[in-house]
């Protein structure tokens, strides 16, 4: 243990492990927040899609020599957002067809742009640390440090600020808007805030294991608290625990960060599902 | 419950924000006692130590060379490790290679101590060696050029492409110009494999 303890303070000195823990920690409570949401629309599969459309415009980015390529993923992936959240009942291509046609389509231009230009000597490496965000967290420059927190914050401040509008939204959007709630405006501000998220996160998992991020804090909250407050708050509380807790397993024992955080996720799910069982919890 | 929801988020992000804080604290600028490093690492982003703290007896005893011919302040130099890559796990390791390709003007002149895979190349006439780190998924590598002080034959005196190596040797670049564009390349000058 003291070994492990002498390890991490060596470790702590490092400015990128710094920067990786200070990022993991405001992406996972941002994807935490709407990953209840998401999961009570029955839209977990969409962040899926939408990263694999940012995994194409990161493509895109790197094909043009972009050094700083976000904000044209950003802009892609906002766009994919509002385009399959906007498809209503009367889309020739609906729902789960369109999520998974832009999905895969993304992700084979994507691949296709980067081995027809060749950005780089090393193609399967950067196409395997984009996909399964081996060590992106810990190559942040302070440029995307800054950006990603100056994100977080705003995605934060807008589900704060939006809260109650988001439940109603969540929850009946029939109902809502009967009352008079916008529910396309607030659909809309959703599906731009999933689209940052998903860029963020695209850093710390990879674009492969993002719907892991999004999704199984909101599912082991939901084992065992029943109100839409309770769980978001324990969503955000585990999801920062197990991002930690990976990111630190990962630098100690060299192991790929984003599947190690997404394995911490799994162990704790079947923790609360145990712990939702013994106490009865809800089943979500 | 909406107030502690936000007093929550708020002391969340201003403790991960805090961890951005620059190296300007004495905590972070001097080494525990407690570790067992008698090597700081370099901080790329930040303020690097003027003065590397002194080895301990025992350890600088690993690093010293078997049957070399290395001059004596060459040597000297050598005997203090800067940035000791062997310590560190694979993530470490190739996050830090990345750090001193992506800023290597904060190294120039460290002595690097790395472990990884041997790798040559003949380029526009002249053989080239490296060490080459892999990260944790083995997709990505990352490698540093090495010059040897001894005059060596290749291959006689070298080891196999591939086989694991040791080196220790002082950082540093230089510039070559390719049909009018200029790149900068970065080596590890007066190596021994250890």
């Amino acid at each position: 243990m003291t070994a492990i303890l002498e390890k991490l303070a060596l470790y702590w000195q490092y400015p990128f492990v710094r920067y990786a823990l200070a990022v993991g920690v405001l992406i996972s409570l941002c994807s935490s927040l709407l990953g209840v949401t998401l999961v009570l629309k029955r839209f977990s599969f969409i962040g899926d899609g939408l990263s694999h459309v940012a995994f194409g415009a990161m493509a895109i980015g790197s094909v043009l020599h972009l050094t700083n390529d976000m904000p044209l993923v950003l802009l892609i992936t906002i766009l994919s957002a509002i385009l399959l959240l906007s498809t209503g009942q009367n889309a020739k291509i609906k729902g789960d067809a369109a999520v998974a046609m832009i999905s895969v389509g993304a992700l084979a231009i994507g691949y296709l742009l980067m081995n027809l230009f060749t950005p780089s000597g090393n193609l399967s490496g950067d196409v395997c640390s984009t996909l399964f965000g081996s060590t992106s967290i810990l190559t942040l420059t302070k440029t995307e440090v800054r950006l990603c927190a100056a994100l977080s914050v705003l995605v934060v401040a807008a589900f704060v600020f939006f809260y109650h509008k988001v439940f109603a939204v969540t929850f009946d959007e029939s109902f809502a808007a009967a009352t008079g709630v916008k529910t396309k405006v607030y659909n809309f501000i959703i599906a731009v805030i999933i689209a940052v998220i998903i860029v963020l996160a695209m850093n710390l998992v990879g674009s492969l294991l993002i719907s892991a991020l999004v999704i199984f804090p909101a599912l082991s909250a939901m084992r065992v608290f029943k109100s839409f407050r309770s769980v978001t708050v324990c969503s955000a509380i585990l999801s920062i625990f197990c991002s930690l807790l990976g990111i630190l397993i990962s630098i100690l024992a060299g192991t790929p960060v984003g599947s190690t955080i997404v394995a911490v996720d799994i162990v704790l799910f079947f923790v609360f599902s145990a712990f939702g069982t013994i106490i009865g919890g809800v089943h979500a | 419950m909406k107030k502690a929801i936000i007093i929550l988020l708020a002391l969340t992000m201003f403790l991960s924000l805090a961890a951005c804080g620059s190296s300007g604290s004495p905590k972070e600028a001097s080494v525990p006692a407690a570790s067992p490093s008698p090597i700081a690492p370099i901080q790329p982003s930040e303020t690097i130590p003027s003065a590397t703290p002194e080895p301990k007896p025992e350890e600088t005893a690993v690093l010293e060379p078997v049957q070399t011919e290395v001059p004596t302040q060459e040597k000297k130099a050598q005997d203090t490790v800067d940035v000791d890559l062997t310590r560190l796990s694979s993530t470490m390791v190739y996050s830090e290679v990345y750090a001193m390709m992506y800023e290597p003007e904060q190294y120039i002149g460290k002595t690097v101590k790395m472990h990884g895979l041997f790798a040559t190349q003949e380029y526009n006439g002249t053989r080239l060696y490296a060490c080459i780190v892999q990260d944790a998924t083995a997709c990505c590598a990352q490698g540093l050029e090495f010059e040897m002080a001894e005059d060596l034959v290749y291959p006689d005196d070298y080891p196999e492409p591939g086989a694991e190596i040791t080196v220790v040797g002082t950082f540093d670049s230089y510039k070559e110009e390719v049909d009018g564009n200029y790149y900068i390349y970065l080596v590890l000058r007066n190596a021994r494999m250890v």
